[in-house]
């Protein structure tokens, strides 16, 4: 490099006069069909030199993960790749969790010929202006209607207000408002507090009431429910999530006579979850969370309950394909009231079925697995699972369908049940809840 | 030897400068000596050891009806060096030449240089104007915390409000009216 004359062009087909082997080599090759036209130039003259040390600044080492510092650690004595630079800085934002900028800059190092390349941190700008940010949920199932959400962020990240009329999750129609507040950070980043209010109007399916008046061991329904749920939530490492919390749910009957019961719980939620890149383009995500809800009489709940809900969600991508497995398993032991009560068969379970035929009052246990396979857009998928209550028979069920997948929620899908009579299709368009 | 033209066109924020045109051997040359293609931020970006990658379009167009009679396109990626403190500059393939060790100015020169115009384009008798458009490639956006999930209200209207096509380009300029019979002919390299 050295020898090259000031403002002096190099021209290959011109031929190459007083240039240095390598510098011959490097620019031989290039033009040589190492780039597609659609490939961009990313040639930085720092990349002759040697790399002498990594830094990070804005941020306490110990946020980053051991194995992003060895990573990083790998750059020193090399050549500095700015590609390489900006990929590790993408990996870096993804590590936390993008709650932070980073910018890379490259700096003289106290040796001559040598860099230093500085990762500049920045936790990510949290203005508490009015910016009226908002999600919109909206899902149409054929055998269960409408179901939408519209949350309101007017103060980024503290307080949201939205209103929803839902059907897809639970035994019951939700129509109501919520209101939520959320506080990332307690003086630290590993802790944060959130605020949860809901306020509903239920509804039911006629085949839900019908069966329930046969089931005394299930809490009658009820028309209206508030739920009132404030939780800590740790974040003890970066992979591994930890909220504690309570939540008062009072519940409004209105037979046989109107009255009011209380289902008031301690919340806990254990969440594990890691990106692994592997080889050949490969990447794999692994999410395990385990969740309770126990309602006990030391909070003076009228309903004792305690439910367990464990899910696995991996993933494994490269390029456009994607392939998804899920599971879940569930177990309540006690009188749930029947928000609490598993159900199958919604946009994200054994899609096909109706959720009433399937169960029409849930079950106090559930176990449930589903396989997806996407291209690009284009999806294919397979569920199996079971809802039933102990001593009470309800078999395993099979679905499976097609669709076009667009990001993780938004979907259009053709859905059927694997079973010899009524195989009468499912549609569903929107967003999964 | 060579013919300064006025500017009558200018883009968003160019400022009153001059596109020189002259002819060298069979091309015809450009040259802006008073227009910088890098502002204070690009400058910053490639002092602190980045990249930075300038897209430059050249278009000839008749004066009469406006059509194209010749269009390039060229990327070139300009860094600088740390320890000489002088810029170099790749232009991308297939020509793909390379200079290194100069400065900020001369750098950006370099570039209108490797974009010569064929000479048997240009028409003889009709007048006929260049165009210079000139934009900086940006950085990816990186992805807010908020944008990793949901569809927001925000993202709607930032959806439909897309302009189409590529990114608006940064600045404009255009040379007045010229006659290949007003320029002359350098007859060897600057």
């Amino acid at each position: 490099m050295n020898c090259l004359r000031d403002g002096t062009d190099i021209a290959f087909h011109q031929g190459m006069k007083n240039t240095h082997i390598l510098m011959f080599l490097f620019v031989l090759l290039l033009p040589a069909g190492l780039y597609a036209d659609d490939q961009k130039p990313d040639v930085n003259i720092n990349e002759r030199y040697i790399v002498e040390r990594v830094e990070f600044e804005g941020i306490d080492e110990s946020k980053i993960s051991e194995d992003l510092r060895e990573e990083a650690q790998k750059f020193v004595g090399r050549k500095y790749n700015a590609q390489l630079a900006n990929e590790f800085a993408e990996k870096l934002r993804e590590q936390l969790k993008r709650r932070y900028t980073i910018d890379v800059k490259v700096d003289k190092g106290q040796k001559p010929e040598h860099v230093r390349i500085l990762f500049n941190i920045n936790k990510a700008p949290r203005n508490v202006t009015l910016n009226l940010k908002s999600t919109i949920k909206g899902l149409y199932h054929s055998k269960q209607g409408f179901s939408g959400l519209l949350e309101v962020v007017p103060f980024q990240d503290h307080f949201a207000f939205g209103i929803v009329s839902e059907a897809d999750r639970l035994l019951e129609r939700n129509a109501g408002y919520l209101i939520r507040f959320r506080q990332p950070t307690l003086g630290t980043d590993f802790l944060g507090f959130h605020i949860d209010f809901e306020s509903y109007h239920q509804s039911f399916d006629d085949a839900t009431i019908t069966a329930l008046r046969e089931r005394a061991d299930i809490p009658a329904f009820y028309r209206a429910r508030q739920n009132f749920a404030p939780s800590l939530t740790f974040h003890p490492t970066q992979n591994l999530t930890l909220s504690a919390g309570l939540s008062f749910q009072r519940l409004q009957h209105q037979y046989p006579s109107l009255y009011t019961a209380t289902a008031y719980a301690g919340t806990g939620n254990l969440q594990y979850s890691n990106d692994f890149a592997l080889r050949d383009g490969y990447k794999q995500t692994l999410a395990v969370t385990y969740n309770l809800r126990t309602a006990t009489d030391v909070l003076d709940s009228d309903y004792i309950y305690t439910r367990h809900l464990w899910k696995v969600d991996y993933e494994l991508s490269r390029n456009k394909n994607r392939f998804y497995a899920h599971f879940k398993g569930g177990i309540i032991g006690g009188a749930a009231p029947l928000f609490e009560r598993f159900s199958l068969g919604n946009s994200t379970t054994l899609r096909g079925w109706n959720k009433f035929d399937v169960s029409s009052i849930g079950g106090s246990r559930v176990a449930h697995g589903s396989l997806e396979y996407r291209y690009g857009i284009l999806e294919v998928f397979y569920d199996v699972g079971a809802v039933w209550d102990p001593g009470k028979y309800n078999p395993v069920r099979h679905g499976f369908g097609f669709g076009l997948a667009f990001g993780k929620n938004l979907c259009v899908s053709l859905a059927f049940p694997v079973r010899l009579h009524n195989v009468a299709p499912i549609f569903m368009i929107g967003t999964r809840f | 030897m060579l013919i300064i033209v006025g500017v009558p066109r200018i883009g968003l924020w160019a400022q009153s400068q001059a596109l020189e045109v002259e002819i060298v051997r069979d091309s015809l040359r450009i040259s802006a000596g008073q227009l910088h293609f890098l502002s204070d931020t690009e400058l910053e970006r490639l002092h602190n050891g980045l990249t930075v990658n300038l897209i430059i379009n050249l278009t000839v167009v008749t004066e009469r009806s406006r059509s194209t009679l010749y269009q390039a396109q060229e990327r070139f990626a300009f860094s600088f060096d740390l320890w000489e403190e002088k810029y170099s500059v790749f232009q991308s393939p297939p020509d793909g030449r390379y200079v290194s060790h100069l400065p900020a100015g001369s750098a950006e020169e370099w570039c209108l240089k490797n974009m010569p115009i064929p000479l048997d384009v240009i028409p003889d008798r009709d007048s006929f104007m260049i165009q210079l458009e000139c934009s900086v490639e940006e950085i990816e956006k990186e992805n807010s915390p908020e944008e990793a999930s949901g569809l927001t209200l925000a993202k709607l209207i930032e959806y439909f409000s897309r302009k189409k096509g590529g990114k608006p380009y940064r600045w404009k300029i255009s040379t007045g009216l010229l006659q290949l019979s007003d320029l002359k002919q350098t007859g060897k390299e600057p």
